[in-house]
């Protein structure tokens, strides 16, 4: 594994900081889930319905929670308190990474800033993913994924041509600045092993989801052009969108490119008349008359089944591919031969068995499985006070009974 | 005293390919100060070479805004691959190399000539990074996609868009870049091993399934419970079916000159939208005063009651105002707006990059401040720009031998 012997204290919270040290745990790191008290991090209010009941749960280890923290541990310590700042401070000193999602204030009122962290260990590396970075106008704002993506520019190049700008559904920023984040610790790491030196990096997540929208500001300081959504669509290439298909919310993604793909896709639809209309001759005409040119392939693929379309276009090596849905998915022969998916045989709020995606690249040595369920609150305490601290049974007594740390959840 | 390099200045990585995903790993490396060379067929040059926008909207290999900003920090080379000389002066420019990104496809006639298990039986110590649209194996391998079809089958098309429409694609190449940005974090991990082991690794990343893991917490929730994400358009993510509580306001709203995104999630940024937009009905009515999800389930009628005072304000009042109060808002922003907000100018986030045309371009910085990292930011090279250096310094080519390459057509 490529980060075996790494060691990181993990104190993310929701998505972005999470995706990141779950890259960096699926990688091997040792990864130490820091937890407050009051579990604030693996709580949710559970809206989803269950045994007809339709009442909100406040509930732990929802699935969000179980989904990224796979392959990490769990220690539970209040860092407000002096007694678990000395033990953050143990920690410190035998980690590599610290990792934190936190608005700006909170290290700095836990007296954790780089400076005095660096003086417990120099060669300790602290990454911070604050949404809109330490510096400029808007450090202090809130934000989350979802607002972020409006402003780095991707909810205006998102969305139907005559619709408003539209969300990713995937709160888009988060897993990309959780990347960036992963990708900051490498190159940390690779720098450490030249220099011994530790460093603080921030992670932007404003900064993070505008790489992605690079190219549109280069098309406005080049052309004076504002880039705008246009659905599915392509600004040259027809037919390119989502066709409907056999069955309930069912489409398929067509993508022709190019004569020859042209031609491949009208042999592979039967050489229908209409696609040899004057109007559809050429990739210009193609595209300035794709309303009627979607028309004609939709009463195609209205007829057919999502796989039926693949298979055909694919095999006249046409570019399409079906809609897949979270079940497509987890049922596409493609990733299961592939071994993408990873399962839990028991998942922590009980389900008895989870898929999801496993590693996100292959590599010689990498877990073919998940290595470590989703820890429970607190679970490794023990592991981490007695084994990496070698403190003695009465102090770890003594944290307990100073509520410094905690075993179990409160109630709620 | 013993000078350690900066950053990745001591990896020396060659970009073989071509389009999104793999010169956007390359670029990265590039930015963290490692020596890159793009390899570009001879000729032509890379895809994105050919892909609009261009400058003026003149087509120009050289001035197509996806090509230069996808391989900035890299020197550039022109080489025909699919000859045997020119393989060959591939595989030297390879013995020179620390990483070698692939992006050749399986089902190209160089697939199995830049397999990294042939490349490091040569050169253990290689990293070498594969990054293709399905990946190197599977019944997919041989498919045929771009970003449209690699967001459909990653199931990412199918959450996206209003729930009573057709789904739809999210904008741009977000899939690709990703996978990309999973190639150089995996390519650097890998490059830390060999510090310590002296030992290679063959690296591979797909497209499909970097994408299929941005909606992994919903073929999570589809194992364990049988629930389905369907598309909630920019509501917050929403089961198959259901019809109770959920957050709410998480909306995108018409304002007066555009739209703001809003996401409120919290008890506290509840009470704080209350009071920022002061509605009397949202303090007593229990459809949005009280729960947690009520707000959710009664989503339009909220909306109602709200859409005036968006509609009545302009998205910076707003931005400001939700800013004080701690709630979370984004401004829906063109590129001309993100050039000319006043955060990035703060940061100098946009860097304006002189081109060899000598136009001047803006380019974001990376999104990673720190005051040790050792970053960079050099323009992408014109079709066989570094030709003459990388061939002759690096590989010792005679004048001669460069003539009679470039006259075969191999550079």
């Amino acid at each position: 594994m490529l980060l075996h012997g790494i060691r990181i204290l993990d104190l993310t919270y929701y998505i972005a900081g999470p995706v990141g040290t779950q890259v960096l745990a699926d990688l091997g790191a040792e990864t130490i889930k820091v937890e407050g008290p009051f579990a604030s991090t693996r709580t949710q209010v559970d809206e989803t319905p269950r045994n007809g009941s339709s009442k909100p749960r406040v509930v732990v280890a929802y699935t969000g929670f179980n989904h990224l923290n796979r392959n990490k541990r769990s220690v539970v310590l209040n860092l407000a308190s002096d007694e678990g700042k000395d033990v953050f401070r143990d920690l410190v000193r035998i980690s590599d990474l610290v990792v934190e999602n936190y608005s700006l204030r909170v290290m700095r009122n836990f007296g954790f800033e780089y400076p005095a962290l660096r003086q417990i260990n120099p060669g300790i590396i602290v990454i911070s993913m604050p949404g809109y970075g330490r510096d400029g106008p808007y450090r202090e704002y809130a934000s989350w994924g979802e607002t972020i993506e409006s402003t780095a520019g991707l909810t205006q190049m998102t969305g139907y041509e005559d619709g408003p700008p539209l969300r990713s559904a995937i709160y888009m920023p988060d897993p990309f600045s959780g990347m960036y984040a992963a990708m900051a610790a490498t190159v940390c790491l690779n720098q450490r092993a030249k220099t011994g030196e530790g460093q603080h990096v921030t992670v932007s997540h404003l900064e993070s989801a505008a790489q992605l929208s690079g190219e549109v500001v280069l098309d406005y300081a080049m052309n004076a052009r504002n880039g705008r959504r246009m659905g599915s669509r392509h600004s040259y290439r027809a037919p390119h969108g989502v066709y409907p298909c056999a069955g309930e919310d069912e489409w398929v993604a067509i993508d022709v490119g190019g004569e020859e793909q042209w031609d491949a896709f009208r042999t592979a639809l039967g050489d229908p008349g209409w696609a040899r209309e004057p109007r559809f001759a050429d990739a210009l005409s193609r595209h300035a008359n794709q309303d009627a040119l979607d028309e004609r392939i939709a009463d195609w693929t209205r007829e057919r089944t999502k796989s039926e379309v693949t298979a055909t276009l694919q095999a006249a090596g046409v570019a399409a591919g079906g809609v897949q849905n979270a079940a497509d998915l987890g049922a596409d022969p493609h990733l299961n031969e592939r071994g993408y998916f990873w399962r839990y045989a028991e998942n922590l709020d009980g389900h008895p068995r989870v898929t999801f995606p496993g590693g996100r690249a292959k590599y010689e040595g990498a877990p073919k499985e998940v290595m470590r369920r989703t820890p429970a609150f607190g679970e490794d305490n023990a592991y981490v006070f007695g084994d990496l601290l070698g403190y003695n049974e009465r102090h770890i007594d003594l944290l307990r009974e100073q509520e410094v740390t905690l075993d179990i959840l409160p109630t709620f | 005293m013993v000078t350690t390099a900066a950053g990745l200045s001591d990896v020396r990585v060659l970009d073989l390919s071509q389009d999104v995903a793999g010169p956007y790993a390359a670029c990265l490396l590039g930015a963290f100060g490692a020596d890159v060379i793009k390899v570009e067929p001879s000729g032509t040059g890379d895809v994105t070479r050919r892909r609009g926008p261009f400058a003026n909207d003149e087509p120009d290999p050289n001035r197509s805004a996806p090509f230069l900003y996808l391989n900035r920090n890299k020197r550039g080379v022109t080489l025909d691959l699919h000859t045997p000389t020119g393989l060959d002066l591939a595989r030297r420019l390879i013995d020179v190399a620390d990483v070698v990104i692939d992006g050749s496809e399986p089902c190209s006639p160089l697939f199995d000539a830049l397999d990294g298990q042939r490349l490091r039986r040569r050169n253990p110590s290689l990293v070498v990074a594969s990054v293709t649209n399905f990946g190197r194996s599977g019944p997919y391998r041989n498919y045929k996609g771009g970003e449209l079809v690699l967001d459909a089958l990653g199931g990412w098309v199918f959450v996206t868009g209003e729930p009573d429409r057709e789904p739809v694609k999210p904008g741009l190449f977000q899939a690709q870049y990703s996978a990309g940005l999973n190639a150089a974090i995996h390519s650097v991990a890998a490059l830390n091993v060999r510090q310590a082991t002296g030992e290679g690794r063959n690296i591979e990343v797909s497209v499909m399934e970097t994408a299929a893991h941005f909606v992994g917490m919903g073929i999570s929730m589809y194992s364990s419970s049988g629930d389905l994400q369907v598309r909630a358009g920019s509501w917050s993510a929403m089961m198959k079916g259901w019809r109770g509580p959920r957050s709410h306001p998480t909306e995108i709203y018409e304002c007066k000159d555009g739209h703001v995104g809003v996401a409120v999630q919290t008890q506290g940024q509840w009470e704080m939208f209350a009071l920022a937009v002061g509605a009397p009905e949202l303090e007593t009515d229990p459809r949005f005063a009280t729960g947690y999800g009520e707000r959710g389930r009664h989503a339009r009628e909220f909306n109602a009651v709200v859409a005036p005072w968006f509609r009545e304000r302009t998205r910076r009042e707003i931005f400001d105002l939700f800013g004080q109060y701690r709630i979370p808002c984004g401004m829906a922003y063109t590129a001309e707006e993100m050039l000319e907000d006043p955060q990035h100018k703060s940061v100098d986030f946009y860097q304006q990059l002189e081109q060899a045309d000598g136009s001047t371009l803006p380019f974001p910085r990376l999104p990673l401040h720190g005051d040790s990292l050792h970053v960079r930011m050099t323009r992408a090279p014109t079709l066989g720009e570094h030709n003459g250096e990388v061939y002759t310094e690096l590989l010792g080519l005679s004048r001669a031998e460069m003539a009679s390459l470039r006259g075969a057509g191999v550079i």
